[in-house]
């Protein structure tokens, strides 16, 4: 018998083989509840780190505009739509672990790759600065400034990963993500029709009034709040990161399942708490500018409105956090250098690096007098969903490759669903890219 | 806490019996190594058919964002 070299074992080695161990540990003595606990983490915070500050705000701003109706459904089957999207991402990390970004590097070629990855890193920066406009939002109904949220948000990425420990970062992520509860505490202290929110849930009604361009971009902005190129790039490398195999399959798409369902009902819960707002001239918030919804949910007597904003300067911080960690593995592994938390500093430079510079570009935005925020918020979400086909395109041919994974290609249903999902989501962002620019060229009235 | 550490031998789990040497990296899967994970994956060939389609998606989307951003500097003035 030829003796196998034993491998040179890293650090990295040693910090995600004690990870595993105890998950080894738990589904030996069958503790499924601690098995969920230590699995538990890349779905949820891919999810509700979708449940972000521009995405609160839209939210708010379809309530505020429309009340009850349409949209409450609409945000529920978006959020089927992203289920359905990153229980891909799960199984191709855990299967094949690799992140997303080195997949299509490897396997589909470099200029594909880069494609991927500047497509990622553009609606990254756009969405991070979204992100500190949502702190400063929330921030600013407790008197605080721009400076404060910079400075909090930068803080706020350091730290988290200053324990060169996936899990530390993974748990700081999910603690903040729990704090997403308050726009739902929000939306019952704010005392909806119940009724009425139940009604629009099953009817999809009243579908709302208004000009067709305006109706594609709440569309549009709404699929942008729910399934972005951000969420795929992130759940892929941190599934890999957190070290789960195939053998965890189960607990990966309870994850993603909970996470889901948790961040329809947070997301649905912002949009009933500002339906307070219809009677008080909702439609005419502005949402970025000054304390925005909180302070208008105030003046109605909505007593929720403190946990409204305490909800905003959560959104924007866990997904400075995900959205960051997300650029710093995209660029890292398109590289080819080093990208995981359990690196030291020394050995994952440019990972790390990544994930802050990008929180630093994004911050210095909103400290510039006149800045376009509003503008800029409102097309985060669309630019995410007009770049999005792509992605979803690739992760599907990854999905759907024998050679990397085996018995764990997907199946023709989800397939089927990948597939209307890629389609509604490129019908959408096209319908809204094609009609704005023709009324915005005078070439159609709007 | 993690219990005290052996390889693990149940079947749900087969140790790597290369490395048993090191308790804590039998619980890792093979390819999850630092080593393995940093080999590429082979490049797959990609037909005419699927070169063109995704050439087709990429300028497709291309010329929609330039259409979200042109309605992006117009809403600025």
């Amino acid at each position: 018998m030829v003796d196998t070299p034993a491998p040179s074992l890293s650090h990295e080695d040693l910090d995600r083989a004690d990870d595993r161990a105890r998950v080894f540990w738990a589904r030996r003595r069958g503790n499924h509840w601690m098995l969920l606990w230590l699995l538990i983490g890349p779905g949820v915070l891919a999810m509700i780190g979708e449940n972000d500050g521009p995405s609160m705000i839209s939210y708010a701003a379809t309530g505020a505009t429309y009340g009850y109706g349409f949209f409450i459904p609409f945000i529920v089957v978006t959020f089927i739509a992203a289920i359905i999207v990153q229980e891909m991402c799960m199984r191709v990390g855990a299967v094949t672990h690799r992140g997303y970004g080195e997949l299509v590097f490897q396997r589909y070629g470099k200029l594909w790759g880069w494609f991927n990855a500047g497509d990622l890193v553009l609606t990254n920066l756009v969405t991070l600065v979204a992100e500190f406009v949502a702190l400063r939002v929330g921030l600013a109904y407790f008197h605080l400034g721009a400076w404060v949220a910079v400075v909090l948000g930068l803080v706020l990425v350091t730290f988290a990963q200053s324990g060169h420990r996936y899990w530390r970062w993974e748990r700081i992520s999910l603690g903040l993500a729990v704090f997403n509860l308050l726009f739902l505490a929000a939306a019952v202290l704010n005392r909806p029709h119940w009724g009425a929110a139940g009604k629009a849930l099953v009817t999809f009604s009243p579908f709302p009034g208004g000009s067709f361009n305006t109706i594609l971009l709440l569309l549009a902005s709404t699929i942008g709040a729910t399934v972005t190129p951000w969420m795929i790039f992130f759940q892929q490398s941190a599934t890999v990161d957190k070290g789960m195999t195939s053998r965890d399959m189960r607990q990966g798409r309870m994850d993603t399942a909970i996470g889901g369902v948790v961040a329809a009902a947070c997301g649905c819960g912002a949009l009933i708490a500002a339906a307070i707002l219809t009677q008080h001239g909702g439609a005419t918030v502005q949402g970025l500018t000054g304390a925005g919804f909180p302070a208008a949910m105030k003046r109605a007597g909505g007593a929720g409105s403190m946990l409204f904003a305490l909800g905003l300067i959560e959104a924007g911080a866990l997904a400075l956090l995900t959205i960051s960690a997300s650029t710093g593995y995209a660029v890292a592994e398109s590289l080819g250098v080093h990208h995981s938390f359990n690196y030291s500093l020394r050995r994952a430079l440019l990972f790390y690096a990544c994930n802050i510079g990008a929180a630093l570009v994004a911050g210095s935005v909103i400290l510039i007098p006149g800045a376009p925020l509003l503008s800029i918020a409102l097309n985060a979400n669309v630019l995410a969903t007009v770049l999005l086909p792509v992605a979803l395109v690739f992760l599907l041919m990854l999905a759907n490759d024998r050679e990397l994974m085996g018995p764990w290609v997907n199946t023709r249903k989800t397939n089927i669903s990948a597939v209307v999902v890629a389609t509604a989501v490129a019908v959408c962002g096209a319908a809204y890219g094609i009609d704005s620019f023709l009324i915005g060229a005078h070439l159609i009235k709007s | 806490m993690v219990p005290p550490l052996t390889p693990p031998t149940t079947a749900d789990h087969p140790p790597c019996a290369d490395y048993y040497d090191n308790d804590l990296v039998g619980y890792l899967e093979r390819d999850q190594l630092e080593e393995s994970m940093h080999r590429p994956a082979p490049p797959k060939y990609l037909g005419t058919r699927a070169r063109v389609g995704l050439w087709l998606l990429r300028v497709f989307v291309i010329v929609i964002s330039v259409m979200v951003i042109y309605t992006f500097v117009i809403q600025l003035h």
